[in-house]
């Protein structure tokens, strides 16, 4: 609701918009308007619209003319693979990487990578993707991406640098929090009274913290893949992939509502999925909240 | 003197001095600590907080930071010198020779894992089949009393009251058939009913299973009723030691004795101690318990007494 | 810790470089004008993408523009835009997060689900249907991440206020009776003030991001205006033949943020060693903190601020 209001509070005529901003007849304009609905007030607007979203409706796109759903299905391929790439390099490189920080605090590994952090969060995704293709450029100048991925195969192919260059900023913030995690288990008791067991130290964490320290990394997770849903945009752009951010960001900029609505709600579905799945994966791993004990 | 047989001590520990490194400088925790524990005996280490006792224990355990701590004199366990003992080595001492307990079995308990996988991962690490390991760990927890020991091996920490909590540490601890137990507070987090129930336990460990114990505290109540030897230790020294019928009613050291009259008695007006035990980061000259002693003399100020007799004081109390 | 060893602590050689790099790329874009060899919106067609030379000292852009002039006018309008984004939510978040802090009560209640709902998402998307309501522009921009930066603030200002009204002060100015407008801002806010400005700071940096991000995908400035997402933007298809070009203005966001985070970083390490570990001011983006800073900061995150998202989903 609070995006549908936000939307129609502009003051740009929506008309003017599918119309392309050409002078045309009353009758026209009427219409379009009869078309998309308009001519009904804002709340009766905002019925449809609702009514719509439960049959699966996002609405209209008053520049394609055409459903946002089908636009949003069409772009999401794309969207989705850099999305899932991003955050699986994320997760991979980011938990050993916070580990070996917790390990070897205050060592030669631990300033390392702190470093490497401190430049990787201030990285915007699309200047680590210009600097890809750049390299791109010098060690395959050959390679040249246009046109849309059609195969599964093509389509890993062309996303997975944008989605390389995406997890850069995930890694950073991932593995300080693992980092955290970590090393507030190697200071519990647990973990000296695992060691008394006879446990070496990297059994200890590998069988005992690893499970413990990754919550808060779960935690975040959900956040994550919602800023990379959203920041996608930033890397499609420089790949020129036609992903569901440039479809929302042409149509910010187009003022095309119906669109922007759709997407939106359509990410926030999304994202509200992920963040119901890490919330069961919770139970999975911590039984305090399985046996809904409040902590 | 010859008809007394020398019987090495099971556990002895020479000089032990633990100095620990923090960003805010250097803490001398322990300072030439010398004792002994002996095979099947129930040894207590008493003394105010922030004397040395938990360092000490866990120097035996040698489970400080070891990037941070440095090391002095000789800890020695039937003959090997711990200090001296690789990591993988002291891997191998660490629950099959000397086992450990803490103060609060909550957090010394992986929250996530059910405790009869925790009692369990002790005999995975002896190489046991996870079935056969399942089965001896429920048996060890059926041994420290808990019951029904099937069903509660499955419970999760959180679901378990301190003292069961205690139980499947005690267990887990000796499930590797550990000679000697460290016991760091075992009951100060537990009710007092509790609290005797556990003692009985760990002195009916030492009769079934001939385990030795070291139990760290600052209640001479838990010493009273558990431990045969008590070790008083003050700003990382042990200063007195003696049977615990010696140290009630005939302690030889002053601070033995303020520490004694300093615990609340029916009848008697407990005195405090005046004064605060001295800083650890620091020097110290003489006798540390010096300023705080109504004893002192001159010569405590220069030197440092030697344990002579059982007590480390150069004007100790004379036994009647 | 004295005065002296504090001062120590402070200036060590990385916040000292970060200072030094701010206090440049502040002289060069208030001075601009001065500085620049050439205007920054001056087409010259016959010299496009040409190499650095006396006349250009760092080369061309893809439309015959003084790189360096554009660089330099590019500073004055990053830092610019993103002082006013934290100066907006400043101005709006610290008294609403002091209100809340200091009254209680429904107002607090409502505005804290409210900071939560606004937080519960990415900061982003929200900023795009702001500006898709507003309309796209770079003033339009600042005053939407403006208002998207307000939650954090004021979140965080509520958990200050309330720690320091506990206090013993605030209760003897209670005692003396002081009014409450004179207790929040003669007695808590000047206690409180460090703290907020450590994320002030780190604020400018993630604003610099986000409002280059914005003009990244040409919401924000519009053209010719020299602004160093915008000039990466408009350059990066020349990055085969012209790297420096596109990679210049990039280079130069990332070191203003990196930067920024290590004087946030050093300022809070100067005012209390203890609060760096504050979790609240490490942590990156605000989205991020999705925990109460009410909590213990040292206890285990758990989903509980996952409520105010489902709620949001509802609306």
């Amino acid at each position: 609701m609070v995006i549908f209001l936000l939307v129609r509070l502009g003051d740009v005529d929506p008309v003017s918009v599918v119309l392309g901003g050409k002078q045309s007849s009353p009758q026209t304009i009427e219409n379009v308007r009869r078309e998309f609905g308009l001519d009904k007030s804002i709340p009766e607007q905002y019925i449809n619209w609702v009514k719509g979203l439960l049959h699966g409706e996002f609405g209209k796109s008053f520049k394609y003319r055409q459903e946002s759903g089908q636009i949003i299905f069409a772009r999401l391929p794309v969207t989705l693979s850099i999305v899932t790439i991003a955050a699986l390099i994320a997760i991979l490189l980011s938990i050993p990487a916070g580990i070996l920080m917790a390990a070897k605090q205050h060592k030669w590994q631990d300033t390392g990578i702190s470093v490497v952090q401190l430049i990787l969060v201030a990285c915007p995704p699309f200047l680590t993707a210009t600097l890809m293709v750049w390299m791109l450029y010098l060690f395959s100048p050959q390679t040249a991406f246009t046109g849309s991925p059609r195969t599964f195969s093509e389509l890993m192919e062309r996303t997975f640098l944008p989605g390389v260059a995406m997890s850069f900023v995930m890694i950073a913030l991932l593995s300080r929090i693992m980092k955290s995690g970590m090393t507030a288990e190697l200071k519990s008791d647990y973990f000296l009274a695992a060691k008394a067991k006879g446990l070496s130290t990297a059994a200890v964490m590998r069988r005992h913290c690893l499970r413990n320290a990754i919550i808060p990394v779960i935690t975040s997770l959900g956040m994550m893949i919602g800023i990379l849903l959203v920041e996608s945009v930033l890397v499609e752009e420089v790949f020129s992939l036609n992903g569901l951010g440039v479809a929302l960001v042409e149509a910010v900029g187009a003022s095309d509502y119906p669109l922007v609505q759709g997407i939106t709600m359509f990410m926030v579905f999304v994202f509200m999925t992920i963040s119901t799945l890490l919330d069961l994966l919770y139970g999975v791993i911590d039984p305090r909240i399985r046996k809904g004990k409040a902590i | 003197m010859s008809d007394r047989i020398p019987v090495a001590p099971l556990l002895s520990v020479q000089g032990l001095e633990v100095n620990i490194q923090s960003p805010k400088g250097a803490v001398y925790a322990v300072r030439g600590a010398d004792f002994e524990i002996r095979r099947g005996e129930i040894c207590g280490l008493v003394g105010e907080s922030g004397c040395g006792k938990t360092i000490t224990a866990k120097s035996v355990m040698r489970l400080n930071p070891e990037d941070r701590v440095v090391y002095g004199g000789r800890i020695t366990y039937e003959g090997t010198d711990l200090l001296a003992l690789p990591e993988a080595g002291m891997c191998k001492v660490r629950g099959q020779q000397i086992a450990m307990i803490f103060q609060d079995p909550l957090s010394a308990l992986d929250p996530l894992q059910r405790v009869g996988k925790q009692v369990a991962e002790v005999y995975r690490l002896r190489g046991l089949g996870r079935r056969e390991a399942a089965e001896k760990a429920v048996e060890m927890l059926a041994d420290v009393g808990i019951s029904p020991a099937a069903e509660r091996a499955r419970a999760y920490p959180f679901e378990m009251s301190g003292g069961q909590l205690q139980r499947v540490m005690i267990a887990m601890a000796l499930a590797a058939g550990a000679e000697l137990l460290i016991a760091d507070e075992p009951t100060t987090a537990l009710d007092v009913t509790v609290q005797a129930q556990i003692l009985a336990l760990i002195r009916e460990l030492r009769e079934k299973r001939g385990t030795s114990v070291l139990i760290i505290t600052h209640d001479f109540g838990v010493v009273a009723e558990t431990c045969d030897r008590v070790m008083v230790m003050y700003a990382g020294r042990i200063v007195e030691t003696g049977t615990a019928a010696e140290i009630f009613h005939a302690a030889r050291h002053p601070y033995t004795r303020d520490l004694i009259a300093s615990i609340p008695q029916k009848g008697v007006k407990p005195v405090a101690i005046p004064g605060a035990p001295p800083d650890l980061r620091e020097v110290i000259r003489g006798c540390a318990y010096a300023p705080r002693c109504c004893r002192v003399q001159e010569r405590c100020m220069h030197e440092t007494p030697e344990a002579a007799d059982g007590a480390a004081c150069f004007f100790p109390e004379v036994r009647p | 810790m004295n005065r002296r060893e504090r001062m120590r602590s402070f200036f060590t050689v990385p916040v000292l470089l970060s200072v030094a790099f701010l206090l440049a790329v502040l002289l060069v874009s208030v001075f601009a004008e001065q500085l620049a060899p050439h205007d920054p919106d001056t087409l010259d067609p016959a010299s496009v993408l040409a190499a650095p030379s006396a006349e250009h000292p760092l080369g061309t852009d893809p439309s015959g523009r003084d790189l360096l002039s554009r660089l330099i006018f590019g500073a004055r309008s990053t830092m610019l835009s993103a002082f006013l984004v934290v100066l907006i939510s400043a101005a709006a978040g610290i008294p609403l997060g002091m209100l809340a802090g200091y009254r209680r009560g429904i107002l607090d209640k409502v505005l804290m689900r409210l900071c939560d709902a606004v937080l519960s998402f990415p900061s982003l998307l929200l900023a795009f249907v702001l500006v898709a309501a507003f309309g796209r522009g770079i003033g339009n921009v600042v005053l939407s991440l403006g208002i998207l930066y307000v939650p954090m603030l004021a979140k965080l200002t509520r958990s200050l206020v309330l720690v320091e009204s506990g206090k013993l002060y605030v209760e003897a100015a209670h005692a003396t009776g002081f009014g409450g407008a004179h207790i929040l801002l003669r007695e808590i806010l000047p206690n409180i003030f460090s703290t907020l400005l450590i994320q002030l700071m780190l604020d400018v940096g993630y604003a610099i991001l986000d409002l280059s991000a914005m003009n990244f995908i040409g919401l924000g400035v519009q053209p010719p205006t020299a602004d160093w997402g915008a000039m990466l933007q408009s350059a990066r298809i020349h990055v085969k033949n012209a790297p420096l070009v596109a990679l210049s203005p990039g280079i130069l966001i990332v070191l203003t943020v990196v930067a920024f985070n290590i004087l946030g970083d050093g300022i809070s390490a100067y005012l209390d060693p203890a609060q760096r570990k504050l979790p609240s001011i490490k942590r990156f983006k605000k989205a991020l903190l999705r925990r109460d800073p009410d909590a213990d900061p040292g206890s285990k995150v758990l989903p509980r601020t996952r409520k105010a998202g489902e709620e949001a989903a509802h609306e």
